[in-house]
């Protein structure tokens, strides 16, 4: 398994103003949830730095201590007993795995993806090599990644080849 | 009329997170699905729920939403029509 970019952000600036330098031609960030967004960004940068496209059978493979929790609130408080009106959009984003698929979308990837809950990214590292061991790809995008808000985050991805 | 149009666009824009665009951005009679704004189904859900709070009309029948919320002005009439706030 060896390392073929890398990249570490963390509130280096927001997340919205890093999507308008880097991508800007994507209105589906608006939707996203902010663990999305942060996974998002940080691809599309990771690979615009580097010049690189994800190969199709490319495996997703991220990981984070907090999951999509900061949508989670933001859904309950659309779940109102008196005003009861919770939102379509934000319940789609109730799941920490949607990053990896909105990842797969954006760069018609196919392989497999997955998110674990962990402490820490020596135990996604080993899960990664674990996976690209054990299946076919050629290709990991591995993504240690915490949300918390738009300014507050971090992001560690790397993009392994086997 | 205008005023409504004016208003619900600033309304479709917050409540599905269209932060890239501006009222202006969004023609009256422009098509809000498929080849116009490009909205999905859970956006229509969104619209659909916007409607109900923010001017208290429950939409009984699924198959109207296509006439409903095929632009802004279409929108427009129906509240006008429909409005119970």
């Amino acid at each position: 398994m060896q390392t073929i970019a890398e990249i570490n952000i963390c509130n280096e600036q927001n997340l919205t103003d890093l999507y308008r330098r880097y991508v800007g031609d994507y209105p589906k960030f608006f939707k996203m949830d902010g663990l999305s967004k942060l996974g998002f960004v940080a691809t599309e940068m990771l690979l615009k730095e580097n010049q690189l496209k994800l190969e199709e059978n490319c495996c997703i493979i991220f990981g984070g201590k907090q999951g999509c929790i900061s949508n989670d609130k933001n859904f309950q408080t659309t779940i109102d007993k008196k005003n009861y009106f919770p939102s379509p959009s934000l319940f789609v984003y109730t799941l920490p795995n949607i990053v990896t698929g909105e990842l797969a979308i954006r760069n018609k990837v196919y392989g497999e993806t997955m998110f674990y809950f962990l402490e820490s990214e020596e135990q996604l590292l080993k899960l990664t090599e674990l996976t690209i061991s054990k299946n076919h790809c050629k290709q990991a995008l591995c993504g240690f990644v915490d949300y918390i808000s738009e300014n507050n985050y971090r992001a560690h991805l790397i993009l392994f080849e086997n | 009329m205008e005023n409504l149009k004016q208003q619900l666009k600033e309304q479709i824009i917050s409540a599905l997170n269209l932060d890239d665009l501006q009222p202006s951005d969004i023609q009256d009679d422009a098509p809000l699905f498929g080849e116009g704004l490009g909205l999905d189904s859970i956006d229509a859900l969104e619209l659909i729920m916007l409607l109900d709070k923010q001017y208290g009309i429950k939409i009984a029948d699924p198959k109207e939403g296509k006439h409903i919320f095929a632009s802004v002005s279409t929108m427009a009439d129906y509240i006008m029509a429909h409005s119970a706030k």
